[in-house]
């Protein structure tokens, strides 16, 4: 028997998304412009020194000018320096905390989703006792614990956002294990764990991807309000909730102080976030509305 | 219905029981010395022995929680500051009050105008103010709470001087926050109620109204609109909640008074009793916000009463 052409040339999937996304106006707009903020943050050696975040190289309060692109901030620091800087800082502490516990939301909410019994139900009554807490005063009630920082701060971003993954994940996965190409692997004998990473996670995959894309942006956010009030990023690091904060004092002699750092977590989160609707609308058109 | 009502009651003990001992134990289990902390590196460890003792930090942690929790429930007594010894209590009594009043401001405004933006979008679908409303409401997910407050002290305080830029003097002080948040948040809103009552719009019933000749306001509002709220209802009851939690950025903004700043305050001085007393006052507040949900969707909605309720 001779080997059948296949009457349909076969799509790989990430094809497909990159098809569906790239005919998305807003999307395209918003991966445009978050690849140029990218290239900012992996150039920012290049674009300005990083010294000259942390050097008094001007009078404190100078107006924008040729020197500086930015002006200065009270201490005569060059706002330019601090703001591209800072976006190292802003950007990974806002992807760190979204893809740290998501990963580990993910892997909880899987296993408790494919096995079931008591464990899960231990955890997601755990899982919905911290949710029934505002996030925003369980993070101040980690701050209280570790005390202010970074490091801190993720960690507290991280045990504060397991439980809400966890609990999307084994949602996914709970219709997904009672399909039957599942039960027929567990007939084959099947390991399970072999059976979660390899036939149900990629399945759930397009959920998660969604979920993240989402939440970046809303992450981004609250961390940069969390350095705002004075919780996360210590300075003197640039970082630009930190900068907005530092400001406030100046608003009257300088209003670009303020205006300029926010304006970066404006058009950084609003980039991700028209990706994210593309990506969104790729993965699942039925989500469109 | 009053059966159900006392149980989903009595559900809340365990819950408030729960959030308690998940916030004390958060703020207790980390490593690390409070006196060290509250002392500094200065201190000698006599002093910090000592204080440890004071504070009953020397005893096990299990004691510590078990005592805690006797305390609020025998006496209502959430224990009281490191730095004045004012009771927990007494301060949420003086600044709670304020920060109630800025949240039912900052819901009634956000109610106000997520759902009528959220209803006209979806009954002229794909117009124009459709389209402005829906690209606004996405970018609005962009912009951070604390920049925009300062942008618009910066706008109407500082150039226009049109509203105060602090304080809770008169009522001009409130405009601000409330306004800033209650717009931000109300893009959500917007686009829940958009996506309710376009399902709702659909249905059969509304064509039957319709075809009865109701007129087009009592078509909309009467029997779409009251058929899509409960989603509606229950965003805003649980907006209620997160809002209460988080009016600590706009009340430092804005200089106001609040439990918001007293935790602010609290943490930068490392007052653990108040933060931890603070947080878990709202966190259970919030526990019963959901539950009167719960019992005001099964009121209104026979479907969801069926659902709970037994024949």
């Amino acid at each position: 028997m001779s080997k059948k052409e296949m009457p349909f040339k076969k799509k790989s999937r990430g094809r497909e998304i990159w098809r569906l996304f790239r005919k998305n106006k807003p999307a395209m707009i918003g991966l445009a412009i978050f690849a140029v903020i990218l290239l900012v943050m992996i150039f920012a050696d290049v674009i300005v020194d990083e010294s000259l975040c942390y050097s008094f190289t001007g009078m404190p309060l100078e107006k924008p000018s040729a020197e500086h692109l930015f002006g200065t901030d009270n201490l005569g620091r060059d706002l330019f320096a601090r703001v591209i800087h800072g976006s190292r800082v802003s950007i990974f502490l806002g992807i760190a905390a979204t893809v740290a516990p998501l990963a580990i939301g993910a892997f909880i909410g899987a296993v408790c989703g494919y096995f079931g019994g008591w464990l899960d139900n231990v955890i997601m009554r755990l899982f919905d006792l911290i949710a029934s807490i505002p996030g925003m005063l369980l993070l101040l009630a980690m701050v209280t614990a570790m005390g202010v920082g970074m490091e801190n701060l993720l960690w507290a971003m991280i045990i504060t956002g397991v439980p809400g993954y966890a609990r999307f994940v084994r949602a996914t996965v709970i219709n997904l294990t009672d399909l039957e190409y599942i039960q027929c692997a567990r007939s084959y004998g099947t390991n399970n764990f072999i059976i979660i990473l390899r036939h149900i996670l990629p399945n759930a995959l397009g959920p998660i991807i969604i979920m993240m894309a989402s939440s970046v942006s809303g992450t981004i956010l609250a961390c940069a309000g969390f350095s705002f009030l004075g919780f996360g990023v210590q300075q003197p690091t640039a970082e630009w909730g930190a900068i907005v904060s530092a400001s406030k004092p100046f608003m009257r002699q300088a209003p670009y102080y303020t205006i300029i750092p926010g304006l970066a977590i404006v058009v950084t989160a609003m980039s991700i976030n028209l990706m994210g609707d593309g990506l969104r609308d790729a993965l699942d058109p039925r989500l469109k509305d | 219905m009053l059966k159900y009502a006392i149980k989903r009651f009595l559900l809340i003990i365990p819950i408030i029981l729960g959030v308690t001992v998940i916030v004390f134990t958060i703020i207790n289990i980390i490593p690390g010395d409070p006196a060290q902390r509250i002392l500094g590196v200065g201190a000698s460890e006599e002093q910090i022995r000592e204080l440890n003792h004071r504070l009953g930090y020397d005893r096990p942690f299990i004691e510590r929680l078990f005592n805690y929790v006797r305390d609020i429930v025998t006496r209502f007594d959430f224990g009281s500051s490191y730095q004045n010894g004012d009771s927990v209590v007494y301060k949420i009594r003086l600044n709670f009050p304020y920060t109630l009043k800025l949240t039912v401001l900052q819901v009634i405004a956000y109610a106000v105008i997520g759902v009528t933006l959220g209803v006209l979008s979806a009954v002229k679908q794909y117009s124009a103010l459709d389209n402005v409303v829906r690209v606004v409401s996405v970018s609005l997910a962009a912009f951070p709470g604390f920049w925009v407050y300062m942008i618009a002290i910066l706008l109407f305080s500082l150039k226009l001087g049109w509203l105060p830029s602090s304080g809770v003097e008169s009522w001009k002080g409130y405009v601000l926050p409330v306004a800033c948040s209650a717009i931000l948040a109300s893009a959500g809103l917007q686009r829940l109620t958009r996506t309710t009552m376009l399902e709702s719009i659909r249905q059969d019933f509304v064509r039957t109204a319709r075809a009865k000749g109701c007129a087009e306001g009592t078509v909309i509002w009467r029997h779409a609109f009251l058929n899509a709220m409960l989603p509606v209802l229950n965003q805003v009851g649980i907006s209620f909640g997160m809002m209460l939690g988080g009016t600590v950025i706009a009340e430092t903004v804005f200089a106001m008074p609040g439990l918001g700043s007293v935790i602010v305050n609290a943490i930068q001085s490392k007052d653990v009793p108040v933060v931890m007393g603070c947080s878990i006052f709202l966190a259970v507040i919030f526990c019963v916000i959901v539950v009167l949900l719960d019992l005001a969707s099964a009121a209104v909605d026979p479907r969801v009463k069926a659902k709970f309720v037994k024949q």
